[in-house]
């Protein structure tokens, strides 16, 4: 290599070198920033006045619980809760089991769900357990479902005080019914299970004033051997429970929410004036602001009696299909959070929905505010609506950055 | 042969790595690294880009009276009527701006393609005609900083914010200059000024009920405007084979309808997607009338010297977009550039150090934007290297500048500067031969 190039060489490398030296990351600080305008947050409230109550015939079977019992609540109604359940036909029993034929006798182990007890917490309930009558299946039962049982004949019953495992004798009578199904081996067998043989109903006796939550998975049928040495479980086939509530009272500024949805509450969104006052402004968020009727919910209620709580409503835009489905059964648009500070109010968070009814085709002026469930415990509360005073209505809080 | 090879294969490389390097930053995000600059770019159209050769940059003037018929220039017409040579070239900076105020420093760096330009001569050093494309202002600013704000409950919501702006002016250039004797040349350039700025801020929030927040703001809008040129050139003024060229040009004031459209990032039907919140927001901006004017003087083959000075009046313009501010305002600008070169490559010297060219100035910038009390001014040091090929006119020049801007007085901001410089001018040996002479 000549001098010369060596030279040109030795200068390339060294303005590569430079380049890579300058080239760091650059550390743009705040250098500056007080010569740019600083955001604020201007929140604007709009009041929803035009709410509405709504009625569905809400689900009530095989959720993971089940109720019994009866409860008069001053706010939401005498209810009664009949549990309904049906063993599994299949039952596997081992050849080390010492059961042969129909030389075994049959209980009944209820599993109460240990959080929640809906009414009077220090009494004790009462009791029967009927045979049904007719055919039923524990996902069509509704709210108005009516299922018939013979309750002339007792297959057994008991008392729930404060304990949370009940086992109940079950009538020898009802075992036998029971046994043809279990031990056959007919190809049509699980049909003829299906509309023959119709199971139990728990049924809580006029004195009782509390409601209490069948697990469904820990509760069970046993089969035990004559000298009940050797138990079989039997895991419950169907489940459900038939909803009997009258004298619900709501005043007009309130609406009542159940889980069960016989009430749910509509809101109705200015969408027009939403679009056109909004859908320009850089929002950070938008929410759903309501008020539940606090003091009305616990002053309508005795000392040791107990409503299990809510924290939580779904909020669903609306459907084409089985409302009640739908409100209560799928997941919903959004959720309403009972706020940690101030737990009278719900929240709700629909910034996504302003975007799809302001940057999209979403036209849905009417969200739909209720209690889904899955879980099948009868919960209920009660939120002002747009006949409350201005406070108390449902609100929309709408928080958008500006530059001062 | 060996030493050309050699020499084009490295010249190559380096252009390729550099080139490389700029396309590798402008990849990268918008609000990452490597695309800020100075702080005054806030305001108004951005900041007036000095977009010039890096001969012209480290002489520390805009070359409308380097008088040269083996190269080119952008900003004299007239000089393209002298041009014997068809040419090419363009140039990269890459910048790397300190800035402190009373109470904190940053550092900003921005790498970016600096202007593109073609040249024929249809008859030869008679008459010429220019295509170019090249930045007017830039808008480069980045500010990150944190603060506070309260939410609708008197809560206390911290945020961090990145507020940065891309863009600015652009012109793309068609004129011609005529060369009406050996002693004056004229020129004319009529170009489309285009505007395309963008301001954006990206808002971080401490409170998970507010999600990161995105809103920019674009601005276009695109006018006509007019260049007109002089150069005159005076032989054996002191002696027999000296020589000076006296340039100045004229550009005229556009005004420039301004449309503003204000976005945002939402989710929408569970995808992230661009939104706007307003549009067609009208507004104007103003470039202002520019005048510039100098001399260059040619004592020998191997030396000149240049004088330069440019004025714009920016105090006559104003722009109701909202990227004003009440601290600063616009004001006529005044530069003055003093710049000399050697040609040591002329001395058909063996001596490695006299492959080159070798450039130095100095420059006063008055700036456009002042305070009450200062002039938001730049003193700019310049020193340049050319690399002249042998077997052709194109050169490769380097510059490299440093400048101070601005003070920290009355709560300002000074910023010190280092700027690089690349530019690539190809002429007939790269390109192709004129063929109509």
């Amino acid at each position: 290599m000549t001098t010369h190039n060596k030279g040109f060489v030795s200068l390339y490398i060294s303005l590569l070198t430079l380049i890579l030296v300058f080239n760091g990351c650059e550390d743009p600080g705040s250098v500056g920033s007080g010569f740019i305008n600083e955001p604020s947050i201007v929140t604007d409230t709009l009041t929803l006045d035009s709410t509405s109550n709504e009625n569905f015939i809400g689900y009530t079977g095989n959720f993971s619980l089940f109720s019994i019992g009866s409860y008069s609540d001053d706010l939401f109604g005498d209810i009664g809760a009949v549990g309904l359940l049906k063993p599994v036909r299949t039952v596997d029993l081992a050849d080390s089991i010492d059961i042969v034929g129909d030389n075994f006798s049959m209980k009944l182990e209820i599993q109460l769900d240990s959080l929640n007890t809906y009414g009077d917490t220090l009494s004790t309930s009462e009791f029967s357990i009927y045979e049904i009558t007719e055919v039923w299946r524990g996902n069509a039962i509704k709210t108005d479902s009516d299922v018939a049982y013979n309750t002339a004949s007792p297959i057994g019953s008991f008392t729930i005080g404060q304990e949370k495992n009940i086992i109940v004798d079950l009538d020898e009578s009802w075992k036998d019914k029971y046994y043809p199904y279990f031990s056959s081996t007919e190809v049509d067998a699980d049909s003829t299970y299906r509309y023959e043989f119709h199971g139990l109903a728990i049924v809580p006796e006029n004195n009782t004033n509390k409601i209490s939550f069948v697990s469904s998975s820990a509760s069970q049928f046993l089969i035990l051997s004559p000298d009940e040495t050797d138990t079989v479980s039997v895991s419950l086939n169907n489940w459900a429970y038939l909803l009997d509530r009258s004298g619900s009272t709501s005043a007009a500024e309130t609406t009542s929410l159940h889980t069960t949805l016989e009430q749910t509450m509509e809101v109705d969104l200015p969408l027009q004036t939403l679009k056109e006052e909004y859908s320009n402004k850089n929002i950070l968020n938008a929410r759903l602001l309501m008020y539940e009727n606090s003091d009305g919910l616990s002053n309508s209620l005795a000392a040791n009696h107990d409503r299990p709580g809510i924290n939580l409503f779904n909020i669903h835009l609306g459907t084409e299909f089985d409302e009640a489905y739908e409100y209560q059964l799928t997941q919903p648009e959004f959720n309403a959070f009972r706020d940690s500070v101030d737990t009278g109010k719900f929240y709700s968070d629909i910034t996504l929905f302003l975007n799809n009814v302001f940057y999209s085709t979403e036209d849905t002026d009417e969200i739909h505010v209720g209690i889904g469930s899955l879980s099948g415990v009868i919960r209920s509360t009660q939120l002002y609506n747009g006949n409350a005073t201005e406070d108390f209505r449902p609100k929309l809080i709408i928080s958008y950055i500006v530059n001062e | 042969m060996n030493n050309l090879k050699l020499r084009t294969y490295f010249t190559s490389i380096f252009v390729l790595l550099f080139i490389l390097s700029s396309n590798t930053f402008a990849q990268s995000d918008e609000s990452s690294i490597s695309k800020s600059g100075s702080f005054y770019s806030l305001f108004g159209i951005g900041f007036p880009v000095e977009t010039n050769t890096s001969r012209e940059l480290s002489m520390g003037i805009s070359g409308i009276s380097l008088d040269n018929s083996q190269s080119n220039g952008l900003h004299n017409p007239a000089l393209w009527g002298t041009n014997a040579f068809s040419t090419a070239s363009t140039g990269f900076s890459f910048s790397k701006i300190l800035s402190k105020d009373n109470t904190a420093e940053s550092k900003n760096t921005a790498l970016q393609a600096g202007y593109l330009q073609v040249t024929f001569p249809i008859y030869r050093e008679k008459l010429g005609i220019s295509a170019s494309m090249y930045p007017v202002t830039r808008s480069n600013y980045r500010f990150f900083s944190t603060s506070s704000l309260l939410n609708e409950q008197n809560e206390t919501v911290n945020y961090a914010s990145d507020a940065y702006g891309t863009g600015g002016i652009n012109k793309f250039e068609l004129g011609f200059g005529w060369s009406i004797n050996k002693y004056i040349s004229i020129g004319y350039a009529p170009s489309l000024v285009f505007l395309s700025q963008n301001n954006s801020r990206e808002l971080f929030f401490d409170d998970g009920s507010f999600t990161t927040n995105v809103i920019d703001s674009r601005i276009t809008g695109s006018e006509f405007s007019h260049k007109f040129g002089l150069l005159t050139s005076i032989p054996t003024i002191f002696s027999s084979n000296d020589r000076l060229s006296f340039g100045a040009t004229a550009i005229l004031p556009v005004e420039i309808d301004t449309d503003e459209s204000i976005l945002s990032t939402r989710q929408v039907n569970n995808l992230v997607r661009e939104v706007t919140l307003d549009d067609n927001i009208s507004g104007g901006a103003k470039l202002p009338l520019e005048l510039n004017s100098g001399f260059t003087y040619y004592p020998s083959n191997f030396f000149n010297v240049s004088l330069e000075g440019k004025f714009q009046q920016w105090g006559d313009t104003d722009s109701n977009l909202n990227t004003s501010n009440e601290t600063f305002e616009l004001s006529d600008r005044y530069k003055l550039g003093l710049g000399t070169e050697y040609h040591a490559y002329r001395n058909n010297s063996d001596s490695f150090f006299s492959n080159f060219r070798y450039n130095a100035g100095v420059a006063y910038d008055s700036g456009h934007l002042k305070t009450d009390q200062e002039n938001i001014n730049t003193l700019w040091f310049s020193a340049g290297l050319g690399i002249i090929s042998p077997f052709s006119n194109s050169t490769i020049d380097l510059s490299a500048r440093y400048g101070l801007r601005g003070t920290t007085a009355n709560d300002l901001i000074q910023e010190r500067i280092w700027s690089f410089n690349i530019s690539v001018n190809l002429t007939e040996l790269m390109f192709f031969r004129p063929k109509l002479n």
